[in-house]
């Protein structure tokens, strides 16, 4: 049934057409669709957890993604890579921080691994290889511990400075 | 444009003050729309569920840093400016938006930047963006001034994600670092040290690198609480001190049992215990490097010994086996029954086996001192012992290792095969691996009693063995 269409509307009123296998990358639309009877002809999704501008963007990662192999069973005890992450994923995601934040959030709420994963990995980079102090610039942390306290973390991890 | 999207960007303390715009339009009480023209599109700041609200207290503390606008501050920036602009809005709390904190403004605005600021509020949309576009092009002129509208900005487009995002979703983030950075993630801020330190994050780091979960004591007990992290602090930083051999500090010499063999030891992480040709056994503190006790009382050489948290058990020349209180040092049992040296011992529960130069292996009762039973069938001096509270395996001169049921006094399995004494074993249960004086090491099974490999490679007597895993 190519070509079949679902209406997805996001938590600001706007309606969005999509391909329903499209949409299906979604496991929460997926179920909707599959679990919930919901049909595909008339009804539209509501989905109020994700407002326009983010469900565009969202669109546009499962369109863009659509022939993707499944994603395979996450393997707790292996290595994770963090740096395979495609070149039109890395410019998709060259966003502000608000965007990606709420990127994940949505990813999450849709259950879309991939770009759930995607999204995770992009912040776990801007973290790795940096000081806390780096870190704090880059995410515009404020430090709260006394003296103390950082001097006593300090000591707590300094044996990962170890070469 | 189309009413739909609220485009409004509120602040990025999501507890929701509103910002500077968000107080300016109050007057207005429509929705207004920011021209998303600028890459990257301004959006309706959604409320992460879940998380706990910065308190009063907080969004009132000042920055380490004065040049840098965080999170916490600016809300207190935004709503002091904002009383002092506002005079005839109608207050901060009719909006849904405001919680009704008053916060002392900061330096007054001169009347001249007030009235410049209530055209703009007064102006349309359109207008507003036409003025901001225009400001910011006088301003590009003066790079300082520019930059500071940057670093003005700029905190307003970043978000605290391990702070802000539900925890499963922090800890997903996080997965994917390697342990250093981790680590120094947890410096950063107390909410990131509280996610940072996660148990099964670091569980799952170990596991990544097959370190087990270290129980005894370690250098970091006093440092790390988290018992995954400090068991990969200790194997990283074991790691290091192999690797920098220098760093290594010098070994403590423990001199007690002067000119006399020391024929077995026990550690247990903060004790040694330490038998000798003396006829004594000496418990020794790690911590403090001075003998705390010595055992006194057997009439040959200690030649084995096993500990628990309580008690030492010890066998001897003098055909005896002794338990002793390791608080107190007295002796509270001695178990006659050998008529030769007792040569080792294999400790699980309340139950000791002992292997004797006299061919026999005995079980007895360490805390009533009862004799429970004797196994006989080695024809030649028992060297080595095994229990794991259902089969005792044990190894003779007599080339044979015997398994038993002790419980039945029956030897369920003679294993055959090697050409020499043997001297040492391990069993786990399952496989018994022996090490023998003819140079081979053969592993068995417990149940068939079959021989299912053979190892060849020493050049000779093979006489300390350890399992780990497979």
């Amino acid at each position: 049934m190519a070509g079949n269409k679902i209406k997805l509307q996001s938590n600001d009123g706007d309606t969005f057409d999509v391909d329903v296998e499209i949409a299906k990358q979604s496991a929460t639309i997926k179920t909707m669709l599959e679990d919930l009877g919901m049909s595909e002809e008339d009804d539209v999704i509501p989905l109020p957890n994700v407002n326009s501008a983010i469900l565009k963007k969202v669109i546009q990662w499962a369109t863009h993604h659509k022939d993707d192999p499944p994603p395979p069973e996450d393997d707790e005890n292996r290595e994770k890579n963090l740096s395979d992450i495609s070149s039109w994923d890395q410019d998709f995601l060259k966003v502000d921080q608000g965007t990606l934040f709420e990127l994940i959030l949505a990813a999450n709420y849709l259950d879309i691994k991939g770009l759930l994963d995607v999204t995770c990995k992009t912040v776990a980079n801007m973290i790795k290889g940096r000081t806390p102090e780096e870190i704090r610039r880059q995410f515009n942390i404020k430090n709260d511990f006394t003296p103390q306290e950082e001097e006593q973390i300090k000591k707590e991890n300094e044996w990962c400075e170890e070469k | 444009m189309s009413s739909e999207s609220v485009g409004i960007l509120s602040s990025p303390d999501r507890s929701s003050s509103p910002s500077l715009i968000d107080q300016l339009t109050q007057n207005s009480c429509t929705a207004t729309q920011i021209s998303t023209d600028y890459p990257g599109e301004i959006l309706q700041q959604i409320r992460s569920p879940g998380k706990r609200q910065l308190t009063i207290e907080e969004s009132i503390v000042t920055t380490n840093d004065s040049k840098r606008i965080c999170n916490s501050n600016l809300r207190e920036q935004c709503d002091s400016k904002s009383t002092a602009i506002i005079t005839s809005s109608p207050s901060p709390t009719s909006s849904n938006n405001t919680d009704s904190i008053s916060f002392p403004p900061s330096s007054p605005l001169s009347s001249e930047v007030i009235n410049w600021l209530d055209i703009f509020l007064a102006m349309s949309n359109e207008d507003r963006t036409r003025a901001t576009e225009a400001l910011i092009r006088t301003c590009s002129t003066n790079i300082l001034q520019l930059n500071q509208i940057k670093n003005q900005i700029e905190p307003y487009f970043q978000r605290d994600f391990i702070r802000d995002l539900p925890r499963e979703l922090a800890l997903h983030v996080l997965k994917y670092l390697p342990a250093n950075d981790v680590a120094r993630a947890s410096r950063t801020c107390r909410s990131w040290y509280e996610t940072c330190n996660d148990i099964l994050l670091w569980k799952r780091i170990c596991q990544r690198k097959m370190i087990p979960l270290k129980k005894l004591r370690t250098i970091f007990d006093e440092a790390i609480e988290n018992e995954w992290k400090r068991s990969y602090a200790c194997h990283k930083h074991l790691e290091y001190v192999w690797q920098h051999e220098q760093l290594v500090p010098e070994p403590v010499v423990l001199r007690g049992h002067e000119d006399f063999v020391i024929t077995c030891l026990q550690f247990d992480g903060k004790r040694i215990v330490s038998g000798s040709d003396d006829n004594t056994l000496k418990i020794w503190s790690v911590a403090t490097g001075k003998c705390d006790q010595t055992l006194i009382g057997h009439n040959g050489g200690v030649w084995c010994s096993e500990m628990t948290d309580e008690l030492i058990v010890s066998g001897s020349t003098d055909r005896t086996i002794r338990v002793w209180n390791i608080g107190t040092g007295v002796c509270q049992h001695i178990l006659y029954g050998h008529t030769s040296t007792v040569r080792c011992l294999a400790l699980h529960g309340d139950i000791v086996v002992s292997g004797s130069r006299d061919a026999t292996v005995r079980v007895w009762n360490i805390r009533t001192g009862e004799r429970l039973h004797m196994l006989s069938g080695h024809t030649a001096a028992v060297r080595c012992v095994c229990y794991n509270g259902k089969y005792v395996v044990s190894g003779a001169y007599d080339h044979t290792i015997r398994v038993w049921l002790p419980d039945q006094e029956k030897c369920v399995h003679t294993l055959e095969g090697h050409t020499n004494r043997v001297y040492s074993l391990v069993f786990d249960g399952k496989h018994i691996v022996s090490g023998s004086l003819d140079c081979m090491i053969r592993v068995w099974d417990v149940e068939q009693g079959t021989c299912i490999h053979q190892l060849t490679g020493h050049l000779s007597l093979t006489s300390g063995m350890q399992l780990r895993g497979n």
